[in-house]
């Protein structure tokens, strides 16, 4: 038994004339949580794929895998070795029960062969066990939820005999409480004797379960730390190089007037008696978590999902908001959560995905696009927002998850809208360009847009809002101010808060 | 039980039931052995391919071109045995050794390509098409020799009349094919990697499966099939001709979607595949024997399929929507 | 004098010879390599051979309207002095033919009696006489009474919908007894659906005493049907056939007697009519050509029929070389 379960040393990968990685040193220490962590682009991935053996390091790095040295590095051998990665996908496969995926090793060897359904079911149920889990096994892995898939693809690692285990950002797509729930669980994992390496962004997730934690900075190693050295402050500093001033609050300002109002807005099985205003210049927080009806209300102030009664008014004057075109033309843009699959055309250039909400605006008479507005428009949304490229003309794919954001809210301004509603606008966004958005918010809110900032982050909130309602099971069940409460009182009324009707 | 009404099949199954009571009510002729035994006989060509194609789309990929595979079999076939003679079984050797081959060229154009196989399989159609006018010249064969013409029947009936209906040798081998293939993809590993590559390809490569050999055997599975399906249909109709079997890739690809498969890949079942069929043959079946003009059998193909499918989409709907639901206090 | 006006007519006829070897006829098929036209050629061949002429077929791969167009294009860029034409599409060819017509060019069609630019038209089949001849047979088969069925290729198929037509519109006035049990069954192209389509009338109408399948496959099928349950008599079934192709079930009774036209006819006759305009001579009602006898000429719509049904048996089915 060595101490160190993984080492790797001078480890470098050029692609083409970019160093990924340069003269990279790196170990696991046996049973401990190790985080690693790095904007995008830092070469966290690079990593994780050399230590999986998918990507093979340039010549002269050393990996040392239970005091043996590896001199090849492959797939399979990497999974022969106890090195199990559970990518951000999950690489689950939708249409096998949940058995078969846990105990999908059983397929690796012979094809003729039956499957032994009963030695199956008992390898998956074994392995769920261990993680204190009962999921039907039989049940299809396309009908669970993202959190059940999550505890599918961990069940498998267990079922493998695993002795490291690497997980991508397992929480870009889980609630609050289900990131709970699986962090808990990988301290338990912990406890089981397996080596964790986990890599994430969330700076409270770090803290709060990993012993260890690597920073990457471009390629290179800026240290590893013991947990307990580190705080938010820091973190953000090795990775970016730059310091955050996370306090910066907003002066405390007069709103202007009464943009949008919202009476007893109910809709069956999504809110309830929902009330709300927005003035001039006010960044309304609404915080919840998956479930709790937020983005049911939002798409409904969109006009995407019709309210079954209440009233909606935009500028004292009652809208009847029953598609989005409606919307649109009162002065509502709404981000969505998902900019991937709702907010942009990943292979169409910037400029198209700015001007997209805008099109019939940029026509001439005989309805032909006017280039030079066009241009004009692009233009100027790329610098205001800060939207890093070369060349709005490049497909949007070949952007930062950062800049992509920043082009869906690009594009959404673009309409000149009263009131901007935006749904988690930093999810899978690293920790510069979070706050490069957080400082669009304020400006934004400074030339008197109404924003409603709609998050399950608890300090984004804080930090940006003015104003904070807590929706729960539909309802709004409290209204808050920043100033008033502490942080951490604001967490606690988030996840246990009573129901206060 | 709540699976059951997710299933396609279900709802399937249902349609054919309704369908199977009103024809025997509304005629004297439609649930009787010898009814049901040659009305799959004639559709046990196109089963046997439709078997094949099920493993295709399940695995994610698709064949367009197996018609034609299956009609350069069957001339390869035919010239072959009026030539040198032989018996039964070469003839099936045959028919599916050319299968299997062009089957495994469209594997590996399939594999190394990387183009949708909607594409490589046009390609391939129009170039197996294309050589088989050119050697064939588009030639009828219809002098087969006596062996070849007789009929295979693994059992005979006669009714009161003393008129004979036997269960012939395609429809025999379209039974077995269905039971192989059935257990091949429930009960095999092999069969069951076929699945996950359909459900996610990516992360059968991350798993290490090999995913060239599982592309190679789907597509040369498909070929095998047609083949024998195409020796089986010159064994029923005794004539090869250039455009008996190309044409009607169509109608298989359709039968087997009806019968619940995904064109995105990673599902479908036998039992669906022959519903599919079931249900092609049955509305075709009732045109004559309800004596109405023959365009009502497209027209009612159609309302089928959309039906059918129709509630496929409103049950994933529903399921969507339970997720989606929120319990308001 | 004499031996003078002799020695002249010789050089004439010689140098009619001579012009005639460099006359260029083209034949333009609907599609190549399907039996049926590979029979038109052989037609093509001999009369060129026959008469002396560069005469010689061509086609597209897909029985494609442009393909055919772009094909007459070509000729006429060549300089051919005659075009015969197969029509896929009669209305799409207009134009070109007219264009060949201007140049000069002799512009015969086959199977397309309601053509524009054309010198003349060719039919070696009169199709009211042959929907009539299909099921005069089959009446005289079912001993003018009982119950039948008709199979076409299609029911887009204009000259099959054209004999039954034809064929039903006489059965009602001249036998009132024979009943049509369900409208014609599109299935005439394939074998294994009239296969199955006849073992459902079968069954459904057991009584059905007789077939008649327009489309070269129709009565195949139906005669494998019949064998299955080897019942040869107990249904007649008469229409287009393959000689070759029917020659067994014709010897084994499955099917009673066969109609067509030999294309190898139509592929001389579009030759020969060629050549004799471009040697200038004319048409005329009641001329005759060897091998397709007697033909009628319809100089209003400039048709040229002739009546060269043939009738396919048992005895013959094996003799007719196609």
């Amino acid at each position: 038994m060595h101490e160190k379960i993984l080492e790797m040393k001078n480890v470098n990968k050029k692609y083409g004339g970019v160093n990924a990685l340069k003269n990279v040193d790196f170990s696991l220490k046996r049973g401990e949580i190790h985080c690693l962590v790095g904007e995008n682009g830092s070469g966290k991935s690079t990593l994780i794929k050399i230590i999986s053996g998918v990507v093979k390091p340039d010549p002269g790095a050393e990996i040392i895998i239970n005091g043996e040295k590896v001199k090849h590095l492959n797939p399979r051998e990497s999974v022969e070795k106890g090195i199990q990665v559970i990518y951000q996908d999950l690489s689950l496969f939708p249409n096998l029960t949940v058995a078969e995926n846990v105990a999908i090793s059983d397929y690796y060897r012979g094809n003729i062969k039956m499957v032994n359904q009963k030695e199956m079911y008992k390898k998956a149920i074994k392995a769920m066990k261990k993680i204190d889990i009962s999921i039907n096994p039989k049940k299809l892995v396309r009908e669970l939820s993202v959190a059940q898939k999550q505890l599918v693809a961990i069940s498998r690692v267990i079922a493998t005999d695993a002795e490291i285990l690497i997980m991508d950002e397992p929480t870009a797509s889980l609630s609050k409480h289900e990131i709970n729930e699986l962090l808990n669980l990988i301290k338990s994992l912990q406890k089981q004797g397996l080596t964790v390496l986990f890599v994430s962004h969330k700076l409270d997730e770090i803290m709060s379960i990993s012993q260890r934690v690597t920073i990457l900075r471009d390629g290179n190693k800026i240290g590893t730390f013991d947990a307990s050295e580190l705080d938010d402050q820091k973190i953000a500093y090795y990775m970016t190089g730059k310091t955050f001033d996370q306090n910066e609050k907003r002066g405390t300002e007069k709103f202007g007037k009464k943009l949008l109002e919202i009476k007893d807005l109910c809709k069956k099985r999504n809110y309830m008696n929902i009330n709300l205003e927005l003035r001039e210049g006010e960044i309304l927080g609404i915080i919840g978590l998956i479930g709790s009806g937020r983005t049911e209300l939002a798409l409904s102030i969109f006009g995407m999902n019709s309210p079954d009664s209440g009233e909606i008014y935009v500028l004292g004057e009652r809208v009847n908001l029953n598609s989005n075109y409606q919307a649109i033309r009162s002065g509502i843009a709404y981000v969505p959560e998902d900019r991937l699959n709702d907010g942009l055309f990943l292979a169409q250039p910037i400029s198209t995905n700015i001007i997209a909400s805008i099109m019939d605006r940029l026509v001439n008479k005989a309805k032909i696009f006017q280039e030079d507005k066009i241009k004009k428009v692009v233009n100027k949304w790329v610098h205001d927002i800060g939207i890093k490229t070369d060349d709005p003309e490049n497909p949007v794919r070949t952007l930062s998850g950062g800049n992509q954001q920043k082009t869906v809210i690009a594009k959404w301004l673009a309409t000149t809208p009263k009131v901007l509603i935006l749904d988690n606008p930093t999810v899978g966004v690293d920790i510069a360009a979070k706050h490069g958005i957080y400082n669009i918010i304020k400006e934004l809110a400074s030339e008197k847009l109404g924003i409603i900032l709609i998050s399950d982050e608890v300090p984004e909130v804080y930090h940006n809002a003015d104003r904070i309602l807590i929706m729960k099971k539909g309802r709004i069940i409290n209204e808050v101010f920043p100033d008033e409460i502490t942080e951490a009182e604001l967490q606690e009324m988030v996840i246990g808060g009573e129901i206060n009707v | 039980m709540s699976s059951l009404f997710k299933r396609n099949e279900f709802y399937l199954g249902l349609i054919i039931l309704c369908l199977v009571i009103f024809l025997s009510i509304t005629t004297n002729s439609f649930l009787t052995i010898e009814n049901l035994l040659e009305l799959f006989t004639s559709y046990s060509f196109l089963g046997i391919m439709a078997a094949g194609m099920l493993v295709v789309l399940i695995s994610g990929g698709l064949d367009l071109s197996f018609t034609a595979t299956a009609t350069i079999s069957q001339y390869i076939m035919a010239t072959t045995i009026i030539k040198y003679g032989g018996n039964l079984f070469i003839a099936f050797l045959i028919g599916a050794g050319i299968g299997i081959a062009l089957g495994l060229l469209n594997g590996l154009l399939v594999h190394y390509i990387k183009v949708h196989p909607m594409i490589i399989t046009i390609a391939t159609l129009n170039l197996f098409k294309g050589l088989l006018m050119f050697f064939s010249k588009g030639k009828w064969i219809y002098n087969f020799p006596l062996w070849f013409s007789e009929p295979y029947d693994i059992m005979v009936f006669k009714n009161s009349e003393g008129y004979i209906y036997p269960i012939s040798l395609p429809l025999f081998i379209f039974i077995v094919v269905l039971i192989v293939t059935g257990f091949l993809l429930k009960y095999t590993i092999l069969g069951r990697k076929i699945y996950a590559m359909g459900g996610n390809k990516e992360a059968a490569r991350r798993m290490g499966f090999n995913l060239f050999a599982l592309t190679l055997f789907v597509y040369g599975y498909m070929g095998f099939l047609a083949g024998i399906g195409s020796v089986a249909h010159a064994l029923m109709v005794q004539t090869v001709a250039p455009n008996a079997i190309i044409g009607k890739e169509l109608d298989v690809i359709a039968a087997v979607v009806l019968g619940g498969a995904s064109l995105l890949g990673g599902s479908g079942t036998v039992i669906g595949t022959f519903l599919g069929i079931a249900m092609v043959a049955i509305i075709s079946n009732a045109v004559i024997l309800l004596g109405i003009p023959s365009y009502w059998y497209m027209i009612f193909l159609g309302a089928i399929i959309i039906t059918s499918v129709s509630i496929t989409a409103y049950n994933y709907k529903l399921n969507m929507r339970k997720e989606a639901e929120i319990d308001v206090a | 004098m004499k031996t003078k006006f002799f020695l002249l007519m010789l050089l004439v006829l010689a140098s009619v010879l001579v012009i005639a070897d460099t006359s260029e006829i083209a034949v333009v098929v609907k599609i190549t390599g399907i039996p049926w036209f590979n029979r038109l050629e052989e037609g093509v061949l001999r009369a060129a051979q026959e008469l002396n002429v560069n005469a010689y077929q061509v086609g597209p791969t897909d029985a494609d309207p442009a393909q055919q167009v772009k094909i007459v294009e070509d000729l006429i860029a060549k300089g051919v002095d005659a075009i015969c034409v197969i029509p896929n599409d009669g209305k799409a060819l207009e134009p070109v033919l007219k264009k060949a017509r201007e140049k000069g060019i002799v512009v015969l069609t086959h199977e397309s009696p309601d053509q524009q630019n054309v010198d003349w038209d060719i039919e070696v089949i009169d199709n009211e006489l042959f929907g009539k001849v299909n099921f005069e047979r089959l009446a005289e088969l079912m001993g003018g009474k009982g119950e039948f069925a008709i199979f076409v290729g299609s029911l887009t198929v204009p000259l099959h919908n054209y004999w039954a037509d034809v064929g039903l519109k006489m059965i009602t006035e001249k036998y009132p007894e024979m009943k049509l049990v369900t409208s014609r069954i599109p299935c005439g192209e394939d074998v294994n659906l009239s296969k199955q389509r006849t073992q459902e009338l079968l069954r459904q109408y057991p009584n059905l005493k007789g077939i008649v399948g327009f489309g070269s496959l129709g009565p195949i099928g139906a005669a494998q049907a019949l064998k299955v349950k080897r019942m040869p008599d107990k249904v007649a079934v008469v229409g287009t056939v393959i000689p070759s192709h029917a020659s067994v079930y014709l010897k084994q009774g499955y099917i009673d007697t066969g109609y067509l036209w030999d294309p190898a006819d139509a592929g001389y006759a579009l030759v020969y009519v060629a050549k004799m305009l471009l040697n200038d001579f004319y048409v005329f009602d009641g001329m005759s050509i060897p091998g397709l006898g007697q033909a009628t000429v319809e100089e209003g719509s400039k048709v040229i029929k002739f009546n060269k049904i043939l009738e396919i048996t048992a005895d013959n089915a094996d003799s007719l070389g196609f």
